[in-house]
């Protein structure tokens, strides 16, 4: 479904009165992590996460994610309630409207350069295709995004290699492409530089701030580098639980 | 890229993950697949063993009392097309003079002695050059060889049974003379392929064959140009059909019988009576048989028979004339007005008695009971009238051909089967035998004296009809001809090809046994399986993670997952089908030497089907896929964050259940209620009256020992449980140990409940050994109660219990007092029991009193049918309403051998051919009548009326004398093959085919247990490497690596030692019947040898994954962390 939802506001995302508590096992007490916490993004917008370790910015990022669901609150991305939806809907949803960075890159090991960016396409629901951008439904070959992307990050030579065989940031730089190739709305990246010298870190944010402009994609990180987050359209603050505007 | 290309290369990059789960699917594939290929082999082995048998016959006729023309042989290869032999089949006994000098002899019971021609060795399936087998030397074949250490060159001594016209059951026969022996040179030796291995039953074990020329014994038992054996080949087209019923092939062959079948060729005669205008059917049997005399007096309108019958003598008043024949007539002499209670008598007797119309005769005759038991009878007759010496009065015809009797010249010189006084005889006596020989001197209506002398031989001596015109006598050939069916004088082909293949195909399935025994083998190959890849998926979590953050439905991920689990099965189904072969034959290779008791010694062949290897490897396929499934679909319920998150212990975590496995009431509560009923069951059994059944008895104590299985489980659970939560308490090296072993109450619990129930299953079943010789002397024992058990390979006729019988074979009474002999009837078929493989498709019958089983309350009933007053073995007195003949058998025979239950049927021909059903109304616990099934002495004598004498005794004798009775017994009656055995003896070799079973159960069970302690060492590494941060820290705070080592292995020989101590317990109770007989012959050995590995294994498993996973470098999880 490629139906163009976003508001005529621009609003992308929103996140309105999000709880969530952990509870390590069955007999520990409740840890409430997130209490009452709302946002809210704008296409193409780029914001960032801050906060102390254990505030819950990770957390957060996961709900927005749908890699986890809010005990309560909403959050709707694009006009569509996430919390409503059913797990293989969450599945579409991660496929085709978000992309997702980690810290770690979690490429697949067992696949080449070239492979591990076109696996989210092999995700997509039947009758979706690969768009030529976050905002059209122009439609574009995998391949050709995929190499389009490669090229733009400067990794089209290195297409047969696997992880194992490049860089730190050479692989945070294939999993920025595996996050596009979908033409996701909206970009989450959790510490995409924790693991990158300064240096890798830095090229890191130059291209995902590009990125953001040529793609029309949002893009939401975690950071703890105060540089990176500087570098971003908004930032929030979380602590206690809360976000709040810095 | 497409999902197949995503598959492949992860198959490919976690190929070496992948290796123990191939070698677990292979092996897994490998033991279904060689299972089933020994279930192919035996039947292979079976059949070919049936076809070495009988060769390219296809049908034959075999009736050991009938002799027939052996022209009818060529007559019906002319007819059919076929090759032919007819041939004497007998029962015999071989001797020989021992080869060790000692002068003794050696003798061999229930030889057949075969006469053949040279046509016989045509029927061989192997082309052969026939044996040279010149005048009266024989050929043995090599199982009589051998047991008799002889070799060509060397003299054997056969004794054959004599064949009598008539049978030696029957009135006026006689038993003198019943076996004749010849000395002869062996000639030649023949192997199997030689024909060596003969016979017309299914039974897998080789015959005792003696082969002679068929001339030679033709003139030794007097029965030149004839035989008692036809056998037909192959016919082109033979179409199969129903065992125990005539095939069309058969039924074709039985046709053109009829067609060239002779009078003489069932010992009838037809002929012209002199001086009457009469043609009379009489027969040398002296009786006509039942359904030939109907047959014959239905062939013609005004056919009449009669019924002569030899008196002890005809008294009026005080005098009386000895020794005369009385002639029951329907018409002719005999008017037919004439009452039943009216005589008419010759003037000669008449003027000999001085008797006169309306004076009562009484004529005193003998009958013959079983055993040839003579009682004398009389019956009273008012003489109607008085006939002259002249007319159809002076008939001598009437008299039937009696041996000893008809043949001679001098009354004087009589010999006829009963006892005759001959000092009775006067001159006028032997003056009306020299003019008028056998004419009778009275006469009866044919009712009265069928009434008075009719027996299960026949009603009638002759039956007589008009003879019309000039061909009179050709008229009535020619109808008799038509009406007479040689199959109702038992001349009839039965299709002994068609049963060979039945009983082979139908065999004891081999393969579903070797499932059954390699049950553990299987699954503990597939645990292992399953562990594999599970541990090998855990693994890869934060991939799987990656993938359900990408977008990919759990769904899908685990169609991944299976996808290359299924690719890695199919590699696995095709290495294992490889491999099956091997595991095949060495199973084969063990049935043919250590494990030959399972199979009575058979020589078997290793060969399987293309079928079998196909379906055992879709099978092993389907189950490792099955197995890696379930380890899959585990993996794919966390989510993708935790699965992203997770490295180590929490990984796993997410993977097991966490369940309530803490609580400690559900454990307490079901080990007080299995413990509870184990121990009131267990006392309660000696007062259920189970403990002469064996079965029962068993039964209920591994009931019990499942129970206590079942509490020690529970027990173990409580005690995870209690140790989980235990807090506080000196920390030691052993007690962090155990605390960890307790940290995984349901993975803890799962080691303990696979190794308990593997070890209880090996050793309960392992250890169930039956004590043939507990309360052997007890009546409901599988002795019956009985001391000995004899069979002969010659009939005797004689009652052994009553003076008459003992003194024909010289029976010391000084030594023979105090002995009982039951003897029971034998119809020779395929041995139903436990030491035949082949399914029993007729088998052996034998005709009980059952009387005195009744009496005695002998053997103990598992099951019955029907109603009956007193013991059950009265129920073989009824008959159903459908006309079924009740039978009773012993369990091992009717489950096993026939593949019947109570009140199942089975369709049997009597001695012409006509089917019955016997039905089985009784179920005898494990006995030693296992080998055929037992119906009343009268309906035996009725389905088999030319079934003479006894063969089977079962023997009461005092304990302390019981050997010398045997001795005793087997030495007087050596002449008609007596072998007498302790019946103890009998009920240890059919038990040492169920001991055989069992110990290949405790060892291929074994096997999987030990598979399953490698399945511990997994389960180690996989701790090792949950608890890798946990570990390093330990190591980082100044722990050493031997430390870790002794403490990873101290976890987990506790749960090996928890798991095997419950199993061994709770068995040891489940098998305390068998431990507790003196003679149960548990194999001790070979149990602790398995358990002892298990143990062995499991703790070196464990200490060799301790070891291997904690020397990797474990401080690098704490970076990771």
């Amino acid at each position: 479904m490629t139906a163009k939802r976003t508001s005529e506001s621009g609003l992308l995302l929103e996140v309105a009165n999000v709880f969530k508590s952990f509870r390590e096992g069955n007999d520990s007490p409740e840890t409430p992590v997130l209490r009452n916490v709302s946002l809210l993004m704008h296409v193409a917008e780029t914001a960032a996460l801050v906060g102390p370790s254990g505030s819950g910015k990770s957390t957060l990022l996961n709900l927005i994610g749908t890699l986890d669901k809010a005990d309560k609150g909403v959050i709707k991305l694009d006009g569509q309630d996430l919390t409503r939806l059913s797990e293989k809907e969450l599945a579409q949803v991660r496929s085709r409207d978000i992309g997702l960075i980690f810290q770690l890159h979690h490429l697949l090991p067992q696949c080449t350069v070239w492979e591990n960016v076109l696996v989210p396409t092999l995700a997509l629901p039947p009758g979706n295709s690969v768009k030529g951008g976050a905002h059209t439904s122009a439609p574009e070959q995998p391949e050709l995004r995929a190499k389009r992307l490669l090229e733009r990050v400067g990794l089209l030579n290195r297409l047969t290699h696997r992880p194992g065989q490049l860089s730190g940031g050479e692989r945070q730089r294939v999993a920025v492409v595996r996050a596009l190739i979908n033409s996701p709305k909206l970009l989450l990246a959790d510490e995409p530089t924790g693991a990158l010298d300064a240096r890798s870190a830095e090229n890191l944010a130059d291209l995902l701030l590009e990125l953001n402009r040529e793609e029309k994609v949002a893009v939401l990180l975690v950071t703890h580098a105060p540089e990176l987050a500087a570098r971003m359209g908004t930032v929030y603050q979380i602590q206690d639980g809360t976000v709040s505007l810095q | 890229m497409n999902s197949w290309r995503l598959i492949l290369q992860s198959l490919r990059y976690h190929a070496k993950s992948h290796i123990g789960v191939l070698l677990g699917a292979t092996l897994a594939t490998a033991i279904i697949t060689g299972a089933l290929a020994v279930g192919d082999s035996v039947r292979y082995s079976l059949q070919k063993m049936a076809l070495s048998r009988i060769g390219i016959i296809e049908n034959a006729l075999y009736n050991p009392e009938r002799f027939f023309r052996t022209k009818l042989a060529s007559d019906l290869a002319s007819e059919l097309g076929v090759k032919t032999s007819a041939i004497i089949l007998l029962p015999g006994t071989a001797t020989a003079q021992r080869a060790d000098g000692t002068g003794g002899d050696v003798r061999v019971n229930r030889v057949q002695v075969i006469g053949i021609e040279s046509d016989f060795w045509e029927l061989n399936a192997n082309p052969m050059t026939p044996p040279s087998i010149r005048g009266e030397s024989v050929a043995l074949n090599e199982r009589l060889a051998a047991a008799l250490s002889i070799k060509i060159g060397d003299d054997v001594l056969l004794r054959v049974n004599k064949p009598s016209l008539l049978s030696r059951d029957a009135p006026l026969s006689t038993i003198e003379d019943a076996t004749v022996t010849l000395r002869a040179p062996v000639g030649a030796i023949l192997k199997e392929e030689q024909f060596g291995r003969f016979s017309l039953e299914a039974n897998q074990t080789p015959p005792f064959n003696a082969f002679i020329a068929r001339e030679a014994l033709q003139k030794l038992i007097g029965m030149e140009n004839r035989a008692n054996a036809l056998l037909t080949g192959v016919t082109r087209n033979a179409p199969s059909s129903v065992p125990g019923t005539q095939t069309s092939a058969s039924a074709n062959a039985t046709s053109a019988l009829w067609k060239h079948w002779d009078f003489t060729d069932s010992g009838l005669d037809v002929r012209k009576v002199p001086n009457q205008n009469l043609v009379e059917l009489r027969t040398n049997r002296v009786f006509l048989d039942p359904p030939l005399g109907e047959a014959a007096i239905k062939a013609m309108p005004d056919a009449k028979g009669t019924l002569t019958y030899f008196v002890n003598e005809l008294r009026v008043g005080q005098k009386a004339t000895p020794y005369s024949t009385v002639a029951a007539m329907d018409g002719g002499i005999v008017p037919s007005g004439m009452k039943d209670d009216e005589i008419l008598v010759n003037e000669w007797f008449a003027q000999d008695v001085g008797a006169k119309v309306g004076d009562q005769v009484a004529l005193k005759y003998w009958l013959v009971g079983p055993m040839r038991k003579l009682e004398e009878h009389s019956s009273t007759f008012k003489i109607r009238g008085i006939l002259p010496l002249a007319g159809v009065a002076n008939d001598p015809t009437l008299m039937p051909d009696i041996p000893g009797l008809s043949d001679k010249k001098n009354c004087r010189e009589w010999e006829p089967g009963v006892p005759v006084d001959l000092n009775k005889l006067r001159d006028k006596d032997q003056a009306y035998w020299d003019i008028y020989r056998g004419t009778p001197k009275a006469f009866i209506t044919l009712r009265a004296g069928q009434n008075i002398w009719k027996n299960r031989f026949g009603n009638l001596t002759s039956v007589r009809y008009p003879a019309r015109g000039n061909d009179g006598e050709q008229k009535v050939r020619a109808c008799l001809r038509q009406a007479l069916n040689p199959a109702s004088q038992g001349l009839f082909f039965q299709p002994v090809r068609e049963r060979a293949l039945t009983a082979s195909s139908e065999s004891l399935d081999f393969g579903q046994l070797f499932l059954g025994f390699s049950f553990f083998l299987i699954l503990a190959a597939l645990l292992l399986t399953a562990l594999l890849f599970a541990f090998g998926v855990e693994q890869r979590a934060s991939e799987i993670g990656t993938l359900l953050a990408l977008g990919f439905s759990s769904r899908r991920i685990l169609a991944f997952l299976l996808m290359e689990g299924a690719l890695i099965a199919i590699l696995a189904a095709l290495a294992g089908v490889a491999l099956a072969s091997l595991y095949a034959r060495m199973v084969v290779g063990g049935l043919t030497s250590i494990w030959s008791g399972a199979v009575s010694n058979s020589s078997l062949e290793y060969h399987a089907n293309s079928q079998t290897l196909i379906y055992g490897g879709l099978a092993g396929f389907l189950m490792a896929l099955f197995a890696i499934y379930l380890a899959a679909r585990r993996q794919t319920k966390a989510s993708a964050r935790e699965l992203m998150a997770s490295g180590s212990e929490s990984a796993a975590r997410l993977f097991s259940a966490s369940r309530s496995s803490t609580r400690l009431l559900p454990g307490l509560l079901t080990a007080l209620v299995t413990g509870v009923l184990a121990l009131v069951l267990g006392i309660a059994t000696p007062f259920l009256g189970v403990s002469d059944n064996h079965e029962a008895e068993s039964g209920i104590f591994f009931g019990v020992g499942a129970l206590a299985l079942i509490a020690g489980i529970s027990i173990c659970r409580v005690l995870l449980s209690a140790g989980e939560r235990r807090k506080g308490g000196a920390l030691t090296m052993k007690s962090l140990a155990e605390r960890n072993a307790f940290r995984r109450v349901g993975r803890s619990l799962g080691v303990i409940s696979l190794l308990a129930s593997g070890s209880f299953l090996v050793i309960a079943i392992g250890a169930n050994r039956h004590d043939p010789g507990e309360n052997a002397t007890r009546r409901s024992s599988g002795t019956g109660g009985f001391a000995l058990y004899a069979e002969s390979s010659l009939p005797v006729y004689q009652d052994l219990n009553a003076p008459e019988g003992r003194d024909t074979y010289a029976l010391d009474d000084t030594i023979i007092t105090g002995a009982k002999v039951v003897s029971l009837r034998v119809r020779e078929g395929d041995e139903a029991s436990c030491l035949n493989l082949n399914r029993a498709q007729t088998p052996r019958l034998l005709g009980a009193p059952e009387k005195e089983l009744a009496d005695r309350g002998a053997f103990t009933f598992m099951q019955t049918q029907g109603t009956t007053t007193g013991n059950p073995w009265n129920l073989l007195k009824l008959q159903d309403s459908d006309g079924a003949i009740p039978v009773i058998g012993d369990t091992n025979a009717v489950t096993w051998s026939l593949g019947k239950k109570l009140g199942d049927t089975l369709d049997y021909a009597d001695d012409r051919g006509v089917l019955h059903k016997l039905r089985i109304v009784g179920i005898l616990a494990g006995s030693i009548l296992q080998g055929g099934l037992i119906l009343s002495e009268s309906h035996f004598t009725r389905l088999f009326p030319g079934d003479s004498g006894y063969r089977v005794f079962l023997i009461d004798a005092p304990p302390e004398r019981a050997k010398a009775i045997g001795a005793e017994l087997t030495r007087k009656l050596s002449d008609v093959g007596m072998a007498v055995t302790p019946a103890t003896d009998r009920l240890s070799a059919f038990q040492t085919v169920e001991n055989a079973y069992l110990s290949i159960f405790a060892i291929l069970g074994g096997l999987g247990l030990l598979l399953g302690s490698l399945g511990l060492g997994i389960v180690v590494l996989r701790n090792v490497y949950e608890r890798a941060g946990e570990l390093a820290l330990l190591r980082a705070v100044g722990f050493r690596s031997s430390d870790l080592q002794t403490l990873v292995f101290r976890e987990h020989a506790l749960l090996l030692s928890m798991g095997l101590i419950v199993g061994t317990l709770a068995a040891l109770i489940a098998v305390l019947p068998s431990l507790l007989s003196p003679g149960a012959n548990i194999p001790y050995l070979s149990l602790s040898v398995t358990i002892g590995a298990v143990f062995l294994s499991g703790f070196l498993f464990a200490y060799l994954a301790a070891r291997f996973a904690l020397n990797a470098p474990l401080l690098n999880a704490l970076r990771h962390e």
